[in-house]
């Protein structure tokens, strides 16, 4: 597989910021706290064959990837989201959970170097 | 003083006797008899008394059978030919007692004996015969109401006596009717039906008789063979026409019969269009895997994206002809419920967007200011309507503009009448095409190209429109433009149902806010962007959070809230649950809280949990901070304070 490039667009983040730096800021370190921690959740659900906790840990990405602005990651997991919705495992509908895994890796280290 | 009885009606009498002497005496009897009022006038012969009987009215004709000009039943016999209805009342001599009860089987009420009778027996039989003369004519009269008829008839002498109604339902026309005679089909149909009730079997049938000129009727049929006073055999039936019952009862059954294949019909269209459904979420999941993957390039990427179209085209043909079937059927509803109208535009410009910007055209949409912002209607099937037109105009412009304005043309108290006008520039629709354009399955051909589609759009659209009782009609010039038009009737309510007062001011977001709001989110960061939101917004709101629906309920037991934002998806209890217990909530504050759910499910206003559970209305996640702010505005006006 080619190594994926992360397409962030903050326009989300900067609006619910509302010009306020700070705020900014917070919502930054948040989403490079949250992401790590969420795309773990995540991984924990395949490995575990937990279709439910899978569900649970991609409905909560989604919110946290919407500060992203990465519409490729974001619409990968809307479709884990939806498959694991409806009980079913998102290879059964051709959605590569790893694929998603990988991504949100490449996503969680371009937001590292943004901040940096 | 005593008011005297009401004169009674005179009873005029003919009286068709020769002998001066017989005349007297009759008139004598009447007069002592207390016959109450009578007049009398005589006649001295058959034709004297045809004569009399065509200038005037008789309630009885009292006839001799010894006349001048005829003798015996003979006499009877010639009046009842033109007078079939008339009450007569026979005289005969001692001697010719026996043509008496000729008379009476010739149709004569009674008869009298010359020197038998007194006063009494006079005026009895007189009066009898009026009786009975009435009982008669009601009886017929109640016969051609019921469009029966009776028949007798008599093995013995094979005469047959038809009422005036078998013959008038059996016979075309009024001037056959009058020979007594049945028809060649009535003769037919009782022969065969006299040899059963002579066998002793009664008979009890519909059957179907050809009346010339007047095609098939439909008839019951009943007779059976019984037995007079004397012992005589006779078959007694009648007869009824049922035609007018047995077509309703056809009709009935060949509507039922097209209400079922109907029925059928929509079942199959249904399944079919599901049955789609599913195969088609395939082709467009897996295009969708391989455009985000990185597997193709260049041309391959286009064929995919192509793919991804056109099942996106299919997927609203499925859409169309399932509306389209629902029409049909008659099955469409229109709900009315409170909506936000600038929200539904805000929601369709969003959903557009994108075409519009792949096109590269202008998009433009105003929406005057007197236009309230709170309807009460049919959001869904509004948006679609706008969708339709809205996509159409995209669909058919290559440049310029495309534009949604919205006036107001009537307000009154309860109700508002909006125009809403569809602006393009685009390719224009011929005027030979502008009249059928609304019709089923009708696709406008341009440049002899045929855009894709059922066809349906615009009649589904129009069928909404006037289902709602509004109208819809279009502007178009080729290579110009076109603009549709769809003028809409809409309720307002100035009281909500709750009872708050909720004023157009404060449906816009420029409103303060001044009270508490719970927010009941897992999501650390949606939290501190709800809250921060909120409180950007109105320096004073009280912001309580809370992580899932558990803790929710919790606090709304120990906090006065205002109004919840509720989250869908949470761990511990999710945000259906927590609502379905808040409106079952046993204190009446929170049952009564506003409960908005904050989703991003684009389709949530089509969950029908949102309405089972309870919530008030929907946010969409991610937040458009306005849209929040009118929304909580609109459901917690009593903390609003308008600028």
């Amino acid at each position: 597989m080619k190594p994926m490039e992360a397409r962030i667009d903050l326009e989300y983040l900067e609006t619910m910021s509302g010009g306020d730096a700070d705020m900014r800021q917070t919502l930054l370190e948040m989403l490079i706290d949250e992401l790590p921690r969420e795309r773990g959740r995540l991984s924990d659900a395949v490995d575990r064959q937990d279709i439910a906790a899978l569900f649970q840990a991609s409905h909560s990405l989604k919110s946290t990837l919407a500060y992203t602005g990465d519409a490729e990651v974001i619409r990968l997991n809307e479709r884990v989201e939806e498959s694991s919705r409806h009980g079913r495992w998102p290879e059964a509908d051709q959605v590569d959970v790893q694929t998603l895994l990988a991504h949100l890796d490449t996503l969680i280290e371009a937001l590292k170097a943004l901040v940096r | 003083m005593n008011a005297l009885p009401a004169r009674e009606q005179e009873t005029h009498i003919l009286l068709v006797e020769d002998d001066p002497a017989d005349a007297r005496l009759i008139e004598i009897y009447l007069e002592e008899s207390g016959f109450g009022d009578w007049a009398i006038d005589r006649a001295q012969s058959i034709q004297g008394a045809l004569e009399q009987l065509t200038e005037q009215e008789y309630a009885i004709v009292l006839l001799d059978l010894t006349l001048p000009d005829g003798t015996g039943p003979e006499n009877i016999r010639r009046i009842k030919a033109e007078f079939p209805d008339q009450n007569v009342v026979v005289l005969t001599g001692f001697d010719e007692r026996v043509f008496g009860l000729e008379a009476v089987q010739l149709g004569a009420q009674d008869f009298l004996v010359k020197g038998d009778y007194d006063e009494n027996s006079l005026a009895k039989t007189l009066r009898f015969s009026i009786e009975r003369q009435n009982f008669i004519r009601r009886l017929e009269e109640t016969q051609k109401i019921a469009r029966i008829g009776s028949w007798e008839f008599h093995p013995d002498s094979g005469r047959l006596i038809l009422s005036d109604q078998v013959l008038a339902l059996t016979k075309p026309d009024d001037s056959e009717v009058k020979d007594g005679l049945p028809s060649v089909e009535l003769n037919h149909l009782l022969r065969r039906i006299h040899k059963i009730a002579l066998s002793g079997r009664e008979v009890n049938l519909d059957t179907r008789m050809k009346i010339s000129g007047n095609g098939d009727r439909f008839f019951h049929v009943q007779c059976r063979l019984t037995r007079t006073s004397t012992n005589q055999e006779i078959v007694q039936g009648i007869l009824q026409d049922v035609t007018d019952r047995y077509q309703t009862e056809e009709m009935r059954k060949a509507r039922d019969l097209a209400r079922k294949s109907t029925e059928i019909r929509e079942q199959f269209i249904a399944s079919i269009s599901h049955e789609m459904r599913t195969p088609m979420n395939a082709i467009m999941g897996l295009s969708n895997v391989i455009l985000t993957g990185d597997g193709v390039q260049g041309e391959q990427k286009q064929m995919v994206q192509a793919i991804r179209d056109a099942s996106d085209i299919l997927l609203g043909i499925v859409n169309d002809i399932l509306d389209f079937s629902a029409i049909q059927a008659g099955k469409i509803q229109f709900r009315e419920e409170p909506f936000s109208l600038r929200s539904v535009c805000r929601n369709l410009e969003q959903i557009l967007g994108t075409k519009v910007r792949e096109k590269n055209l202008g998009w433009k949409m105003h929406i005057e200011d007197q236009v309230p912002d709170q309807l009460i209607g049919d959001k869904l099937r509004m948006s679609q309507i706008l969708f339709n037109l809205l996509g159409n105009a995209i669909k058919f412009t290559e440049q310029g503009q495309v534009g949604l304005y919205i006036e107001l043309m009537e307000r009154n108290q309860e109700k508002v009448r909006l125009k809403f006008r569809i602006e393009d520039t685009g390719i224009g629709i011929p005027e030979e095409a502008q009249q059928s354009i609304f019709e089923d399955f009708n696709r406008v051909k341009y440049q002899n190209k045929t855009f894709e589609g059922t066809g349906l759009g615009l009649a589904i659209t129009r069928q909404l429109v006037q289902l709602q009782q509004g109208q819809i009609w279009l502007e178009s010039q080729i290579g110009v433009g076109t603009t549709f038009f769809v003028d809409l009737g809409f309720a307002v309510e100035s009281k909500l149902a709750n009872g708050h007062v909720v004023s157009d001011v404060i449906q816009s977001s420029d409103g303060a806010f001044r009270g508490t709001i719970l927010v009941v989110e897992d999501h650390k960061m949606n939290q501190l962007v709800a809250r921060k939101t909120l409180e950007r917004q109105w320096p004073e709101v009280n912001i309580l959070m809370a992580e899932n629906g558990q803790i929710a309920l919790e606090m709304l037991e120990r906090h006065d809230v205002d109004l919840v934002l509720m989250d869908l998806q949470m761990p511990v209890m999710d945000g259906y649950q927590a609502t379905l217990l808040i409106r079952r909530h046993h204190m009446a504050r929170i049952r009564q809280v506003p409960v908005l759910a904050m989703t991003a499910n684009a389709y949530v206003s089509q969950d029908p949990q949102l309405h089972e559970k309870g919530f008030t209305d929907f946010v969409l996640k991610p937040f458009e901070p306005e849209q929040l702010f009118a929304r909580i505005l609109q459901y917690a006006p009593l903390k609003a304070i308008s600028l």
